[in-house]
């Protein structure tokens, strides 16, 4: 288990307050609740995207939030998934292994491992900006885990398919996760997304986890 | 270290000020029935200049509203902005051409205000077009299918929902009219001057720094009102095709766009046709001087948007740039002549600084702040990742904003080249272009002023492409 804890963020007219949540180190925690529910706002916090200076969060041993936000080493798939539109699907997952060190002999395996399990030889070449939703999302997967991150954030990642890649996307992700054993939090307001992934489930409403 | 940079960014965007502030130990109001003339002149003129320019940007605005296709519009778009592109010389030379054509000569607050007026007008009506079509054209089309007439859709839809846009442009153009320096000092009437003329004559006439200095600080606090009641005006980046003239395409009035533009080629041509090309002795070396004024410009808001490029995200010093208005150029001016090191070369590098510091932060809040702005999230996630600020820059903001930063320095570069106000202050005789095309103005020669107008186009457009073709060059 990984403990966050010690976050009390206030904003204009919402209050993000969690004194303590224990994340799980293996599978999918997922975290659901309605919008507004303070979601989003904590996974940023997790990142290191807002500032909240009394927060702690120990990952074996270590207080991941005392960080700056590269050293964290977390991996994320925003809900826009936010590609870089001038780059290739390669050039964009090449940007991660060159932000991390990643030795190009060591960066050429993980990639190869990527292409082959997410199916992208046929559009590793394409601009980023050109690609399916699908697609994009395959590769916005790939450029989080190609890294080698301590943990995967995901903030509701299958909101922008329509219902049939959703059920195709859920699959792929759950067969990443298990083939890279990583720990996932999953953001999302889906039932059909815990239900398909989940290991465990924190349920959140009006900046505070209630349950999980 | 970024903290510092973005710090020492600011610090120098404000250097003006605290030069002044620094220099000038003794304060010496100014006579309250001057002091009282000049606020009055420059509100009433900067007034009438945003609101005129307000409306006919209006008026200008459905004319390129019936567009559909995206090339046509960046081309109307492209006419409307000419002026604005300009070295505003151009303009000044067209508007006495047309004066001269006429027979009568408007010297005053009017003629500065319509000079304004066709100088803004049409920047207003390419922010509109896109607020409209971001904000009510879909509005617009509801309103048209539930049975409302043109008239109505406009007066009941578009404008209330474009009520603070609109509001947002008078005061972006005011705060441009109230700093406007060289326009007043070419056309208007020694008795109504404004507060960046008498600025200006305090220290040329009257040689009074500390009441110059009292002049400009009511300045700032005009322009800092006006920094604190601006907020941001947001609107597309991209047109898309609308398809179709829809409920505001008033195509009767498409004709107008081109309206800025036949003002200046139909100013110039009266202009050219009256008189011939006589080189003046001091041609090759003024011409060489405004080349080099506009390289110069142009290089260092390079040198100022690279930094930007490895700040970002900006923080701070986007806020400040998004919310900053320029001092006077005659404080700009005045304020670097009192630092040592007056000599040649020496001169030449404070007008390059100081004509930096005027167009920077309206380049920035004008092309680059929402192309900054669109690649917040890009950055997050690059962070994210572990990214460095030197991989962000180099690899996520240099390729993304290279198009817009380029023609921001292109355009720099073409104002630059056509300065006379400012350089009239730094240099000694008339040394570069538009200095000898002032001393024809003020000699009434317009004729001859026109025919060296082409030299100064020429400059402007080889220092632009010089710029906008280095780009190509990185690119490729």
């Amino acid at each position: 288990m990984s403990v966050v804890s010690g976050i009390d963020l206030k904003f204009d007219d919402f209050v993000l307050k969690v004194d303590q949540w224990e994340i799980a180190d293996q599978g999918v925690t997922a975290l659901v609740g309605p919008s507004g529910a303070g979601k989003s706002t904590l996974l940023r916090t997790l990142l290191g995207l807002y500032k909240c200076p009394e927060m702690k969060w120990l990952y074996k041993g270590l207080d991941l939030a005392a960080l700056p936000v590269a050293d964290r080493r977390l991996g994320v798939v925003f809900q826009t998934l936010d590609l870089f539109p001038h780059m290739t699907a390669r050039a964009n997952i090449e940007f991660a292994l060159r932000a991390r060190g990643v030795s190009p002999a060591e960066g050429k395996k993980h990639m190869d491992q990527l292409v082959e399990i997410l199916h992208m030889q046929s559009y590793w070449e394409r601009k980023a900006s050109v690609l399916s939703g699908g697609e994009s999302q395959r590769v916005a997967l790939a450029r989080a885990l190609v890294g080698e991150p301590r943990l995967l954030l995901l903030d509701e990642p299958f909101s922008s398919l329509d219902q049939d890649l959703r059920v195709e996307a859920r699959t792929l992700v759950k067969n990443l996760i298990e083939h890279f054993k990583i720990p996932t939090l999953l953001i999302t307001h889906d039932a059909e997304d815990v239900s398909a992934l989940a290991s465990f489930t924190a349920r959140m409403a009006d900046g505070r986890i209630l349950s999980g | 270290m970024r903290l510092s940079l973005g710090a020492g960014f600011v610090a120098l965007m404000l250097a003006p000020y605290a030069i002044w502030f620094s220099v000038i130990n003794e304060w010496s109001p100014i006579e309250p029935a001057y002091l009282n003339s000049a606020i009055g002149n420059s509100l009433l003129q900067a007034g009438l200049s945003a609101g005129f320019s307000v409306l006919v940007g209006l008026v200008l605005t459905f004319s390129i509203l019936s567009e559909s296709g995206v090339k046509r519009i960046h081309f109307f778009e492209a006419a409307l902005l000419l002026p604005n592109l300009l070295p505003p010389l151009v303009i000044i030379l067209s508007f006495l051409s047309w004066s001269k054509w006429i027979g009568f000569y408007p010297y005053g607050m009017w003629s500065v205000v319509l000079v304004h007026v066709l100088l803004n007008a049409g920047l207003v009506a390419v922010s509109l077009n896109r607020v409209i079509r971001t904000k009510a054209l879909r509005l617009a089309e509801v309103a048209w299918v539930l049975g409302s007439n043109r008239r109505t859709i406009v007066w009941r839809v578009v404008l209330p929902v474009v009520k603070r846009e609109l509001w947002i442009l008078f005061v972006f153009v005011f705060g441009l009219c109230l700093t406007s320096f060289s326009l007043p000092l070419l056309l208007a009437e020694t008795r109504s001057v404004s507060l960046e003329v008498a600025i200006f004559d305090t220290i040329r006439m009257r040689g009074n720094w500390s009441q110059a200095l009292f002049l400009a600080a009511v300045q700032a606090l005009l322009l800092l009102f006006l920094a604190l009641k601006m907020p941001r005006l947001v609107t597309s980046q991209n047109i898309k095709d609308s398809g179709g003239s829809g409920p505001l395409g008033f195509s009767q009035l498409k004709i107008l766009v081109f309206l800025p533009a036949l003002f200046l080629v139909g100013g110039w041509m009266a202009g050219l046709s009256g008189g011939k090309l006589v080189v003046p002795k001091d041609f090759l070396p003024s011409a060489l001087m405004s080349l080099s004024i506009g390289l110069g410009v142009g290089g260092l808001h390079l040198l100022l948007f690279l930094i930007l490029v490895y700040l970002v995200p900006l923080g701070f010093v986007g806020r400040f740039l998004n919310g900053y208005l320029a001092p006077s150029p005659a404080l700009i001016g005045f304020g670097f002549l009192l630092l040592p090191l007056s000599s040649e070369p020496w001169a030449f590098l404070k007008l390059i600084l100081a004509l930096t510091l005027i167009s920077l932060p309206l380049l920035y809040r004008w092309l680059l702040h929402g192309a900054f702005e669109n690649l917040a999230n890009q950055v997050e996630v690059a962070r994210v990742l572990g990214a460095s600020s030197r991989q962000i820059g180099n690899e996520i903001v240099w390729p993304q904003v290279l198009n817009p930063l380029l023609k921001c320095c292109g355009l720099a570069a073409i104002w630059a080249s056509g300065d006379f106000a400012l350089s009239s202050i730094f240099l000694r005789g008339p040394s570069t272009l538009p200095l000898l095309i002032q001393d024809l103005i003020q000699s009434y020669q317009i004729e001859m002023a026109m025919w060296l107008m082409i030299p100064l186009m020429v400059i402007g457009i080889l220092c632009y492409f010089f710029f906008v073709g280095a780009g190509r060059y990185v690119r490729g």
